[in-house]
């Protein structure tokens, strides 16, 4: 520890010392906390969502897609620990409610029907939205929660530039980020890799065993390697052109629960994973008439293992589980602006999945093959009439497999109440259908091919104001909702010894959603920034013939709150993050014995940097994060060990940039 | 300057209160002797670590929920598989901690533990009370431990066979099921642990009971599409066997209607004269005939009843339902006639019971 400290203090005088020009360099501008003073434009109209800025995307090279949803949204992130499946809740609802797409291309898993972001690295994504409740209809159909929007974009600066960081941590954690794009106005083209391992072993007191011993997390390494590629093309006449291509090779151990006393190191499971996502793009615009078409392929390969010791070193495999799936799509978006008071948008999609499943493990392999074809068409009419009001009408329909789905309809409205304060309500309806996935209707055994989709409407009324000047900038929303999930899917075991999905529930969730921040500028280059998050959230089983009617769903907080304070200071920063989730239950249960509820907890981590620029445009950053700084002894999943207090230093470089 | 430097101290005094670690929950200091009475085993859901174990007073009907939690500030562990009572300690089988806790079967206070298990499933000790087993799914070693210390002793391995399952001790003959895709019974000789014979019954031997005459009541499911059966041996409807513990001979082979599922183990009233066991409905079947009865004992209803056992002191019935398996489940009991007599909540996914004499 001592040695970490004199590398750190070592490091952070050397950037002192060669800081030959001193500018604000490496930190990048914070998007979120552009101010508009302008009413709101036609396409957000009614709209519920949370821009996330590249400098939280940015922040951290060990953060992945569910840390920066965790720290940065109401989204609850449900994970065992770094580089762990890492599934999300929106507004109380369940992970497959989510619709997630990067560059338009989805990805989720059409066999579970949900994203595992641990496996999305926060430095891939340029971009980042999160689409609340009604909202995701205008991006897709499905997303009962909500929706989120990843994309990449063309490096914004001309010429060649080089970023290179280099992260140490506990644990033997190792991250190694490489970013280099070449660009002009007409071409670019971009290379980022990440390689990320972990022996993640850490110690810690397993209040969960009797006897209280302390352990280390044992079966949790990882090694993560990613790649990605895209080029750019510009042409005046023709329009936007880019190929990306994003590789991944995912090696994971699965944790062990806290309650295991198997000593052995052969009984364990781990995943494999290997998959490349492509999309091709093009995009113009022509007058008032906007165009984009996209076209993508994701593959997916995942491999299961699970064994366990038989004695004398030999194993044997209880599951081993190959899981393939392929994914191909095609869009065209269109909007059309009449006039400054109306815009007409439209979209059409359509999804080909191929998947297969097969655990190889039992005597005779077990598993299913299936495919699915789908379109989704989508019309929206945004309209203005006067400064202060806006409204707008989407409605979406979907063709899976030769069935029609119902009309999926959305209602918006924008009242601007005080302009001065850029005040505006904002206030939505929408009906959304979720279809079951390929899993859920094929699974050998289990599938139900006779599921009905789920089907949801909700209810968003909101409020927002920002104000300030050039020296002090606040602002702040608050959006209340509310909605009705029916036939919602669950699996229940069968006298036949296997699990089957039914359409069991009705869930009813209601909640509010409030977001705050601030930022100042003070003398002597003194800045300030602060952003505080709090979600409220009530997910209860609302079938009065089930056993849990009146529960709050499994792994849903009530209470779910988030902050950050950034302090600069010339080419010094510091940041102190805290981050709080209440009681969880682990069950439909309703009670509290253990076992029943994950206890709340609340997190700090700080970090403390300083940036340097050399005369030779050669950029350099050097960070250094106390993670869990008060040393929290917490869980996220019941039986699932979390990090004690952890330290990481970063070391960042960038040059070639003009 | 000093107003925002006020302002930064109260926010970060804010989150250090916030991030505090929370205080230990202290167990009981001196925890209640129960005086008879009946323990639950609640499997839980399998991965989550959140078996319970609960008491049950049929005097008082009072409900002493998670015991385990309650007088050891620990958890059970992952997935409750089985409990065995033998003198006053009850040992409690967690299959996928790979851990056998042995209880103060009173109070529940954790004596001892034997860890490092695979995938334990049951637990038998011999008649001198100086030998255990433990039955394995995973693999067809039985381990043996010394009862009075939980030291480990050795193993024995199952010629023949690739599981083991639920056991029976007549005399100085042990019986083990080898149920995970297998249909045999082997036997063992307690004193030398020699494998005496292996005999086969119908696909999957289940569960064992031993009648008041030592005859052997097989339960065998009959597998399913994805067991891994050897080869030549096929899925088949599930099936009751009377077997002779002395000639391994079977007496009695039912053979359950295709479609039947067992929901529960078998149960052996006190007197070890009437076999009961879940089977779409409520089954009692007298030993002595070994006649499959024309109407049930009781009807069920929904598909959450697997567990049932007898109070061998009464003859209560109770049976474990675990409603729909992600939720709190319950107990109901009956008196022998199929009278209900009470009802109560335990934990997820009830499955198992242990009487305790008052």
């Amino acid at each position: 520890m001592k040695r970490l400290l004199i590398i750190i203090l070592s490091s952070l005088l050397l950037c002192t010392q060669i800081c030959a020009q001193q500018s604000d360099t490496l930190r990048t501008v914070n998007i979120d906390g552009v101010y508009v003073w302008a009413f709101r434009s036609l396409r957000d109209i009614g709209v519920q969502k949370s821009p996330l800025s590249s400098q939280v995307l940015t922040d951290n090279v060990s953060a992945s897609m569910a840390d920066v949803l965790a720290k940065n949204s109401t989204i609850f992130i449900k994970s065992s620990g770094r580089a762990t499946l890492a599934t999300a809740s929106l507004r109380g609802t369940a992970p497959s409610h989510i619709a997630v797409s990067w560059n338009g291309l989805n990805l989720s898993s059409p066999m579970l029907g949900m994203v595992d972001f641990s496996m999305i690295p926060s430095y891939f994504i340029d971009g980042g939205e999160v689409y609340h409740g009604a909202t995701s209809v205008g991006i897709t159909g499905g997303g009962l929660g909500g929706a989120v929007v990843l994309s990449t974009t063309k490096p914004q600066t001309q010429g060649l530039d080089v970023h290179l960081v280099q992260g140490v941590a506990s644990y033997d954690t190792y991250d190694e980020y490489a970013r280099i794009s070449y660009t002009t106005k007409q071409w670019g083209t971009s290379t980022r890799v990440l390689w990320s391992s972990s022996d993640n072993d850490f110690e810690y007191i397993n209040r969960d065993k009797f006897g209280h011993p302390v352990e280390r997390n044992k079966n949790c390494g990882y090694n993560d390697f990613h790649l990605l590629q895209e080029l750019f093309y510009n042409t005046p006449k023709a329009g936007r052109f880019s190929l990306k291509g994003w590789f991944t090779d995912s090696s994971r151990g699965i944790p062990r629960l806290t309650v295991d006393f198997r000593n052995d190191d052969l009984t364990k499971a781990w995943q494999d994973e290997h998959s490349f996502r492509g999309v091709a793009e093009w995009a113009n615009h022509y007058g008032g008439i906007r165009l984009n078409a996209r076209m993508g392929y994701n593959h997916d390969n995942i491999h299961y293992i699970y064994q366990f010791s038989t004695g004398g070193g030999q194993v044997q495999r209880s599951v081993d589980a190959l899981s393939t799936s392929d994914i191909a799509f095609a869009e065209l978006n269109g909007e059309w602006s009449i006039g400054n008071n109306l815009m007409l948008a439209g979209n059409i999609k359509g999804n080909l999945y191929n998947v297969e499943s097969e655990d190889v493990a039992p005597l005779t392999p077990i598993g299913y093959k299936a495919s699915r074809e789908e379109v989704s068409a989508f019309a929206s009419a945004r309209w203005k009439p006067t400064a202060w009001f806006g409204a707008a009408v989407n409605v979406r329909e979907e063709w899976r497999d030769g069935v029609w789905s119902p009309l999926i309809p959305a209602l918006f409205v924008d009242v601007t109440v005080w302009p001065e304060a850029a005040m505006i309500v904002s206030g939505s309806v929408a009906r959304n259908y979720r279809y079951p996935t390929l899993n859920d209707l094929y699974y050998t055994p289990g599938g139900n091919p006779d599921l009905l989709p789920e089907d949801g409407e909700t209810y968003d009324l909101g409020i927002e104001s920002s104000a300030g000047n050039e020296r002090f900038k606040i602002s702040g929303k608050v959006t209340g909702y509310f909605s009705r999930v029916n036939n919602w899917i669950l699996w229940v075991p069968t006298v036949k010894g296997f699990w089957t999905p039914q359409n069991l529930q009705r869930v009813v969730s209601k909640g509010v959603e409030a977001r705050a921040s601030a930022e100042a500028k003070l003398p002597n280059e003194w800045r300030v920034e602060w952003r505080t998050i709090v979600g409220y959230t009530s997910s209860v089983n609302a079938t009065e013939s089930s056993n849990s009617f009146g529960n709050q769903l499994p792994y849903i907080p009530l209470w779910s709150a988030s902050s950050a304070l950034g302090v600069r200071w010339k080419e010094w920063f510091a940041d102190y993050k805290w981050q709080y989730y209440s009681d969880r239950q682990t069950s439909y249960s309703g009670t509290s014995f253990s076992g029943d509820v994950v206890e709340g907890y609340a997190l700090n981590d700080i970090s403390l940097g300083r940036s340097v620029e050399l005369k030779n445009k050669v950029c350099f950053k050097v960070i250094f994060d106390i993670n869990n700084l008060l040393n929290r002894e917490y869980q996220s999943v019941l039986s699932r060990p979390m990090p004690p207090r952890n330290y990481a230093l970063r070391i960042e470089c960038r040059f070639g940039q003009k | 300057m000093k107003k925002l430097f006020g302002i930064f101290c109260v926010f970060v005094a804010t989150m250090v209160l916030g991030g505090c670690n929370p205080s230990s929950t202290n167990p009981d200091d001196q925890p209640t002797p129960f005086e008879g009475g009946v323990y639950v085993l609640c499997e839980g859901s399998f991965g989550s670590g959140n078996a319970s174990l609960w008491h049950y007073n049929p005097d008082t009907k009072a409900v002493t929920p998670d015991v385990f939690g309650r007088v050891n500030n620990a958890m059970l562990g992952d997935v409750g598989q089985s409990m065995y009572l033998y003198n006053n300690t009850l040992f409690v089988v967690v299959n996928n901690s790979g851990v056998v806790y042995a209880l103060d079967a009173n109070t529940g206070e954790v004596l001892g533990l034997i860890d490092g298990l695979t995938s334990p499933r049951f637990v038998a000790i011999d008649g001198s009370g100086a030998k255990g087993y433990i039955s394995q799914m995973y693999t067809n070693k039985l381990i043996t431990f010394d009862p009075r210390t939980l030291a480990k002793t050795g193993e024995v391995i199952l010629d023949g066979v690739v599981s083991s399952e639920q056991m029976a001790i007549v005399g100085d003959k042990l019986f083990v099921a080898s149920w995970s895709n297998d249909h045999k019974i082997t036997v063992l000789n307690t004193t030398t642990d020699k494998q005496l014979t292996t005999f086969t019954v119908g696909v999957q031997p289940y569960s064992l009971a031993l009648d008041k005459r030592n005859n052997l009541w097989v339960v065998c499911d009959g597998g399913n599409a994805w067991s891994s059966l050897p080869e030549g041996v096929e899925v088949e409807d599930p099936s009751l066997w009377k077997i002779n513990t002395e000639n391994y001979k079977a007496e009695k082979v039912h053979t359950f209607a295709s479609g039947s599922y067992f929901r529960s183990r078998l149960a052996m009233n006190g007197g070890g004269d009437t076999l009961y066991f879940i089977s779409d409905a409520v089954w009692a079947v007298d030993v002595a005939t070994g006649n499959f009865p024309s109407e049930p004992l009781l009807s069920v209803e929904g598909y959450g009843q697997y567990g049932l056992d007898v109070n061998p002191y009464n003859g209560d019935l109770y049976i474990a339902d675990a409603k729909d398996y992600v939720s709190n489940g319950a107990v109901l009991r009956y008196d022998s006639t199929g009278k209900l007599l009470d009802e109560f909540e335990v934990g997820l996914l009830p499955s198992k019971f242990i009487f305790l004499a008052k």
